[in-house]
């Protein structure tokens, strides 16, 4: 593009770098004018239905009927990766399931196969237990390492869950993050037997394994709205509307260009 | 009365790591942008830096499980025997490969003949699973899954060389079906995936979000 073309010119930044900031500048607007907004603001934001995320506010209180564990998986990547907002959004789904199972005697049954998941979904965890008053009760195995990834295949860790989901007590499987065609591994065995499961994530060769072994999937970019829609912080809020909006902007763009293009103004 | 703030738990807990997380955030980010050879030696060195921590976590995952497969030895559960083959399998293996390291011929072989066809045999799986859940979904008598099995019959027929040869407008509908309203479909969602990434990004480097402290 030539506009880009000039900036790199102008700064001795790459046409790369500056489609990045092309991208990354403007989203900065929406992002900080909520922010700065939403504690004025007398109304909540209205937040459309996702029915996964409504499951998942009364897993525990399942959990507690059953007196079987919550299987939570926050995928096959750590938080050392490109694919760390995937496991931040398994581990806010961690966060919220935590809180609610400190209050009860079921804690979740978490597991993790990249190492530098394991201390983030053990502080997770800890945390949960700290908040609600019962310190004491946070153990170490509450998180378990199944295997590291094998020249990044996680087969073995899903091997491992699947042992664990056919053998062990669990009422619900959990599964949100980054994963690979290891997912249907993991969740094909309790499709086939019924069980509760909820899972997504933002690989979009991995979704359809998603939408049909999952009771309530969440597809795609539905994952980062975890944190929004779980735990209801201003952050989170501010961020969902301004990709929203942001959203809007690049797709009224790419109609314009289509529209420019075919007239043969581009 | 108001609560004592503990300066010291406060420093600890929640100042410092957010100064370091946002310090180091916004030096990466700037490195992104970046053409000067100071800043890119710092970048390099705060990744070489993260890559070494990281490598200290499968220490930690280590002993997680070394940990988990001990107690449940103690407590002699039904699972006792699987775990003290876990934990003899874990110890062979570290003694087999210490000498030589991970390129060694000792891990290269446990690699090619342990390790690859057991997981090429569990992968073999995914034909069955795909086959069963393909099923499950035929039975769910909804509109979206009718779309489904129907892009999936399509792509299936189109893929198949023995089918090709019948007629070319079979793979003409796969391929029509791959590139038009699935790479569709893939784009919207990438493009949402993205903004998702970015968002998460920038809660962390502006420290509204903080999930390394409390």
């Amino acid at each position: 593009m030539p506009f880009l073309s000039d900036l790199s010119a102008l700064s001795g930044i790459n046409s790369q770098q500056a489609l990045m900031l092309a991208v990354f500048l403007p989203f900065l607007i929406p992002f900080f004018y909520f922010l700065y907004r939403a504690p004025r603001s007398r109304t909540g934001p209205r937040l459309r239905a996702i029915p996964a995320y409504d499951s998942l506010k009364k897993l525990m209180a399942r959990a507690a009927e059953t007196g079987q564990a919550v299987h939570v998986s926050v995928g096959t990547a750590g938080v050392s990766s490109a694919q760390t907002a995937d496991t931040l959004a398994g581990l806010y789904t961690l966060e919220f399931l935590a809180d609610r199972a400190a209050n009860s005697d079921i804690p979740p049954l978490v597991t993790v196969t990249e190492p530098t998941a394991l201390p983030a979904a053990l502080d997770q965890l800890r945390r949960a237990y700290e908040r609600q008053g019962y310190p004491d009760e946070h153990r170490v195995e509450h998180a378990r390492f199944i295997a590291p990834p094998v020249n990044g295949s996680a087969v073995p860790y899903a091997a491992g869950v699947m042992d664990i989901l056919n053998h062990e007590p669990v009422t619900a499987n959990v599964m949100l993050g980054a994963f690979g065609d290891e997912f249907l591994l993991m969740a094909e065995p309790g499709a086939q037997r019924g069980a509760f499961q909820i899972g997504g994530t933002s690989n979009p060769s991995v979704l359809p394994f998603v939408y049909l072994t999952m009771t309530e999937p969440i597809l795609g970019e539905e994952i980062y709205a975890s944190g929004a829609y779980l735990l209801e912080r201003i952050g989170h809020y501010t961020s969902l509307i301004a990709q929203d909006i942001f959203r809007v902007f690049v797709v009224v763009v790419v109609i314009l260009v289509v529209i420019a293009r075919t007239l043969g103004f581009l | 009365m108001q609560p004592r703030i503990n300066l010291g738990v406060l420093l600890r807990r929640q100042l410092v790591p957010v100064a370091v997380a946002m310090g180091v955030g916004l030096v990466v980010l700037l490195g992104q942008f970046s053409t000067n050879e100071g800043l890119s030696g710092i970048v390099a060195l705060l990744i070489a830096w993260g890559a070494i921590v990281a490598a200290f976590a499968l220490l930690l995952g280590l002993a997680n499980l070394l940990l988990f497969h001990t107690r449940r030895i103690v407590k002699r559960d039904a699972q006792t025997p699987f775990s003290i083959l876990i934990l003899a399998t874990a110890l062979i293996v570290f003694l087999l490969v210490l000498p030589a390291g991970g390129s060694g011929s000792a891990a290269q072989w446990i690699l090619r003949s342990v390790y690859q066809p057991l997981e090429a045999s569990f992968l073999a799986l995914l034909v069955f699973f795909i086959g069963t859940a393909m099923y499950r979904a035929l039975r769910v008598r909804t509109w979206e899954m009718a779309l489904f099995a129907l892009a999936a019959f399509v792509v299936l027929v189109g893929s198949a060389p023995f089918l090709q040869v019948l007629s070319p407008l079979i793979p003409a509908a796969r391929d029509w079906v791959v590139n038009v309203p699935a790479l569709a479909g893939v784009r919207g969602i990438l493009l949402g995936v993205a903004l998702g990434i970015i968002a998460t990004g920038l809660r962390l480097l502006t420290g509204i979000d903080r999930p390394y402290s409390e």
